[in-house]
């Protein structure tokens, strides 16, 4: 019988500092396949196995994790170096509905961190070339806190992307947006049926989906990406379900209309 | 193969000779007595030491498919080792009570699926259950509202105590766990008794738990005021399955291992993220989860609660929380 729990070795191809704690890792596995919005089960031996949410594109044949120090396996993680190993398995999770971007005008709306799980899908949806529309809408809490800072550019050249970026507090040669990441919706023209898709710390995630609603977003336009306690990933440990909802196995990736009526769910 | 339905009868006097017989091919476990009335099961090295007279173990057999804590792996520099789910002998489970056979059922549906367990499935599969219908049930039972006991179950073998004999059924045949000469095949009289003996022991039951309640409607708030957290009630439930994962390593980090070990969602740690969020930060979150997972969520995902009226958590609990009259009372009852 195949074990699920045994996770195989995988090298960090190469590691680039984001900002002051988040890193973000390439990693070398065999056949490892995966869709934007899945997660994979991150081990250092000995200290322990994590979920990590994928930030990568498929499409372009490689892997990447962008992680923030956290606890103690993200602590770990930070420590190592091109060359060395570590132990991954998955893909888990149900990924975003990548059938509801096509040909739609779709809103990202990231917070800090939360651009990883996005970034996946938005380099995906770009290759794929299969919408109308792509807004980027980021804030971190500085501008040493935004995250694929490089790539910002990159997606501004692509035809029909749009990257609005924001900082809570700005530096003296920060010459950006300042203000908290829902104001950014104010700049852009969206479809009415447009989709959004959210990430980022929970009061974030409260206000935007606020400020979601009141421009006219139904709660299955809304969708989002989850984080909670987790352990095994594949349904059994019974760690981090929302209400009937297993993030592991029924997410991470859920509409405001899915988490409509669940008990334990609150924005 | 042709089915048939095994009924057979044993001498009490020879129980031991037929648990010594199954011995020489399984591994088996078998309720032992330890100190004055507690009972556990235990793999046994000697059919004298089966106690067949007791209402229930004190904790379910769930730990010999789900044990407390089992290794995952072993890992040394940068390789790692699949020590954890190996095939031992093959097993008997021997003198399991109704209930519980239907918790190793609930167990199966979370441990099934997309993903399997190969730990307890392994288990499972290796392991042939001997149920002992109860002819004494506690007061706390309330099995017979579940349809979870006192009698039927999803064993192999059902035995039924007949004052001086135990009666033996199966739905199909095995015959080599009854083909022996100490085994008889069953007179009509001893069918009769039988079905007489398993209706008298239903008939003790009178505990009733009411099924399809609303919980939005009952006590949880007050009722886990007096809750300890200590998640005594999860580690003696047959059907409760959530673990935590651990690694656990040599100062070096060269050498160690990652195992699983049973968990409590009554514990703060439980959904604490590692960003210090905690997801479930009162008392009342964590007592409440428990009631919903059992009499709602797993019921609208397999069809059944997760719950088979054994009582453990009624009889143990040190603040004399009650399963059944939590869910029988609503918030408006005022004679609760």
């Amino acid at each position: 019988m195949q074990n699920p729990y045994l996770p195989y070795k995988a090298t960090i191809k190469s590691v680039k500092q984001e900002t002051p704690d988040v890193k973000t890792f390439q990693l070398e596995p065999c056949n490892f396949e995966y869709m934007p919005g899945q997660f994979l089960e991150l081990s250092i031996l000995g200290i322990g196995e994590a979920p990590i949410s994928i930030t990568s594109s498929a499409t372009r044949k490689i892997l990447e994790i962008s992680v923030k120090l956290m606890g103690q396996v993200t602590g770990a993680l930070h420590e190592l170096e091109a060359g060395d190993s570590v132990w991954i398995r998955g893909a888990y999770g149900n990924g975003f509905p990548l059938e509801r971007f096509e040909g739609k005008e779709i809103v990202f709306v990231g917070g800090g961190i939360g651009l990883a799980p996005l970034r996946s899908l938005i380099n995906y949806l770009i290759d794929k070339k299969n919408f109308k529309k792509i807004y980027i809408l980021y804030g971190a809490r500085t501008p040493d806190d935004l995250v694929f800072k490089d790539e910002f550019e990159v997606w501004n050249k692509e035809k029909n992307v749009c990257v609005h970026v924001t900082v809570d507090q700005g530096t003296d040669d920060w010459k950006g947006n300042v203000g908290v990441v829902g104001a950014l919706l104010k700049k852009i023209d969206i479809a009415p049926d447009a989709v959004s898709v959210v990430c980022g710390p929970p009061i974030m995630i409260h206000f935007v989906v606020k400020d979601l609603k009141s421009l006219g977003f139904s709660d299955d336009r809304i969708i989002s990406t989850m984080e909670r306690m987790m352990k095994c990933g594949i349904g059994k440990c019974g760690h981090c379900n929302i209400g009937e909802k297993y993030v592991c196995v029924d997410g991470p990736v859920f509409t405001l209309g899915d988490m409509k009526g669940n008990r334990e769910f609150k924005i | 193969m042709q089915n048939k339905i095994i009924k057979k009868v044993i001498k009490k006097d020879k129980i031991k000779n037929w648990i010594n017989e199954l011995m020489k091919n399984y591994k088996v476990i078998a309720p032992v007595k330890e100190g004055d009335e507690d009972v556990f099961f235990r793999i046994i090295k000697s059919a004298d030491d089966v106690c067949m007279d007791f209402q229930n173990t004190v904790l379910s057999p769930k730990e010999f498919f789900f044990p407390k804590s089992e290794k995952i792996f072993e890992f040394e520099g940068d390789e790692i080792s699949d020590s954890g789910s190996k095939i031992g002998r093959k097993r008997i489970l021997f003198g399991v009570r109704p209930c519980d056979v239907h918790g190793l059922t609930i167990l199966d549906n979370v441990y099934k699926g997309e993903f399997n367990d190969p730990y307890y499935l392994q288990r499972r599969e290796n392991t042939t259950i001997i149920s002992l219908a109860c002819s004494e049930p506690d007061e706390n039972c309330f099995c017979k509202s579940l349809g979870t006991g006192p009698v039927l179950c999803d064993a192999d073998l059902i035995i039924t105590d007949l004052g001086d004999k135990y009666f033996i059924e199966a739905k199909t045949e095995d015959m080599n766990l009854v083909n022996f000469d100490i085994i008889k095949e069953a007179a009509p009289g001893d069918v009769e008794l039988k079905d007489m003996k398993q209706k008298e022991s239903e008939d003790k039951i009178t505990r009733a738990i009411e099924l399809n309640k609303n919980l939005d409607d009952l006590h949880l708030e007050s009722e886990s005021r007096k809750c300890l957290g200590c998640g005594c009630c999860t580690y003696i439930c047959p059907t409760c399955t959530c673990f935590d994962v651990s690694d656990e390593s040599m100062i070096s980090k060269q050498k160690g291992k990652r195992f699983r070990c049973w968990d409590s969602c009554m514990f703060p740690s439980f959904a604490l993220l590692a960003g210090g969020e905690n997801t479930r930060k009162e008392k009342s979150d964590r007592f409440k989860q428990r009631f919903y997972h059992k009499f709602k969520y797993y019921p609208e995902k397999y069809g059944k609660v997760m719950c088979v009226g054994c009582g453990r958590c009624t009889r143990k609990c040190p603040v004399n929380t009650d399963v059944v009259k939590i869910i029988n009372y609503n918030k408006l009852d005022c004679n609760y």
